[in-house]
């Protein structure tokens, strides 16, 4: 017997239909504030305070001068976008509270940055899967999330870029390139994981409301399309999405 | 045969008349040096790194946090850009420079608290808005450049301080007295650079068009009186 995906389901609201203090249907309140909560960037919520003061230290870890600007300027951004996010979630009227925390494992893999080369895998394959996710935001119907998303997204396709320009230099011994091809795996399946599981009812429901336009798995083939080229200029080989740890497919 | 490459005296004092590689003597370059050392802690913000990592998140507030880490970015790219001006005039780093690694200590000392940190921008970065603001038209190039960005930069830090500090007072998230007893370290520290840097005014101008006049006791005067404001609209 074989399963049919369901169909994609149309469009209820177009792009920026609601504002945040607009009335809205309780079950679309609860989706947007589930894609707020999923971004892990609010900053007044204690978990995300940690993470942020756990990478104040990855300062240490930068091993030449503008390097070491260029992770604080990653913080600084990122510092940013706590305020943007929880923001938006003020102004729907909620006060988040301890548990408003993202489930998604790669948005909560700070404790596993012990070096360099952790730090540059992340922001290659963490921060790119969060460029791609917000740009996806572009047409949403809940106007702040597009307008933010698309903001934000600028930015964290600057992180991947310097985290790309990073694992480059990585490579450039042959310690760096065995450390970064050992390592790879673990983050680039976290960053397969980010998109979500292919078989989740949420997500049509995200696309039915107009607040996302694609599902989990297309955006998750796309990121395999783009970033095949960026593993091939640095000599590493893409590993097949199934041959890397992975919590979904 | 081509051109020589150090311009004539009638361009010697003129703005951006000098490049690292057309420097028209070595007394040229220890003006140079000489004016940088002056610089180091209120334009290019040495001393600051740490303090910055301990406490850019001490704050009571996420727009604290925000605040401070931007300023925190300023200061990384602050101290980089003298290093790579230093670089070109072969001095390895700031701790290179005359009085520098002193003047960084002595931040490093201050810088205790995230208040201090605000003041900082108010009061350090203050006085470091009007050296960079004196550099505009230095007729060393590279450091006209750099000046013309900074000294907007420095007023924007400036301003940050400004706005942190009267967070701070109207919404009382630290004593009133803390905040006092801290500005008048930061006042004192600072002084003694603008004292400083009058003095190297007064004894050569810093000659070879490098850095117009100004008064930098004065300047520092001015940013009291603002300091006093916000401290005064709080009572």
């Amino acid at each position: 017997m074989s399963v049919t995906a369901p169909a994609r389901p149309e469009r209820k609201y177009p792009p920026l239909h609601f504002e945040a203090h607009d009335d809205m249907p309780e079950d679309y309140r609860k989706m947007v504030l589930r894609l707020l909560r999923e971004t892990n960037e609010i900053g007044s919520v204690p978990t995300c305070y940690q993470q942020m003061k756990a990478m104040t230290g990855n300062v240490r870890l930068a091993p030449d001068p503008v390097s070491r600007v260029r992770i604080v300027e990653f913080f600084a951004d990122e510092m940013r976008h706590q305020k943007i996010f929880d923001g938006v979630v003020r102004a729907m009227g909620v006060v988040p509270d301890d548990d408003f925390v993202s489930s998604i494992d790669g948005l909560n893999a700070t404790a596993a940055i012990h070096d360099w080369i952790d730090l540059a895998l992340l922001n290659t394959f963490i921060d790119r899967v969060g460029g791609f996710q917000l740009l996806d935001y572009a047409d949403s119907s809940f106007a702040p999330l597009s307008r933010t998303g698309v903001a934000v997204a600028k930015d964290e396709f600057g992180h991947c870029a310097m985290g790309y320009q990073h694992l480059r230099e990585i490579c450039e011994t042959e310690d760096g390139r065995r450390a970064a091809t050992e390592r790879m795996p673990k983050w680039y399946g976290l960053a397969l994981d980010m998109f979500g599981t292919s078989s989740g009812t949420r997500q049509w429901k995200y696309i039915e409301y107009g607040l996302k336009s694609k599902s989990n798995e297309e955006l998750r083939q796309e990121f395999i399309v783009h970033i095949g080229p960026y593993f091939e200029a640095i000599g590493l080989e893409q590993p097949a999405p199934d041959a890397v740890p992975r919590k979904y497919n | 045969m081509g051109s020589p490459v150090v311009p004539d005296d009638s361009l010697a004092d003129g703005a951006l008349a000098f490049e690292p590689f057309t420097l028209p003597d070595d007394g040229y370059r220890e003006h140079l040096l000489a004016l940088l050392a002056l610089q180091a802690a209120p334009v290019w913000s040495v001393g600051q790194q740490v303090a910055y990592q301990e406490h850019v998140m001490a704050g009571p507030t996420l727009e604290h946090w925000v605040r401070v880490s931007g300023a925190w970015a300023e200061v990384e790219r602050n101290i980089w850009e003298l290093n790579g001006l230093l670089d070109h005039l072969g001095v390895d780093s700031w701790e290179g420079l005359p009085g520098a690694a002193a003047d960084g200590a002595a931040v490093a000392a201050a810088a205790g608290s995230w208040i201090d940190l605000l003041l900082a921008e108010q009061v350090a970065d203050g006085l470091g808005a009007a050296m960079a603001r004196a550099c505009v038209d230095s007729s060393y190039a590279p450091l006209a450049r750099t000046a013309r960005l900074l000294a907007y930069g420095k007023a924007g830090s400036q301003a940050s301080g400004v706005v942190g500090l009267r967070e701070i007072l109207v919404e009382g998230q630290a004593p009133r007295s803390e905040v006092e007893d801290r500005a008048a370290v930061w006042l004192d520290l600072v002084g003694t650079w603008a004292a400083r840097y009058d003095d190297a005014q007064s004894a050569d101008g810093f000659g070879r068009g490098l850095a117009l006049r100004f008064d930098a006791t004065a300047e520092l005067a001015a940013i009291k009186t603002e300091l006093d404001g916000l401290l005064e609209a709080a009572r």
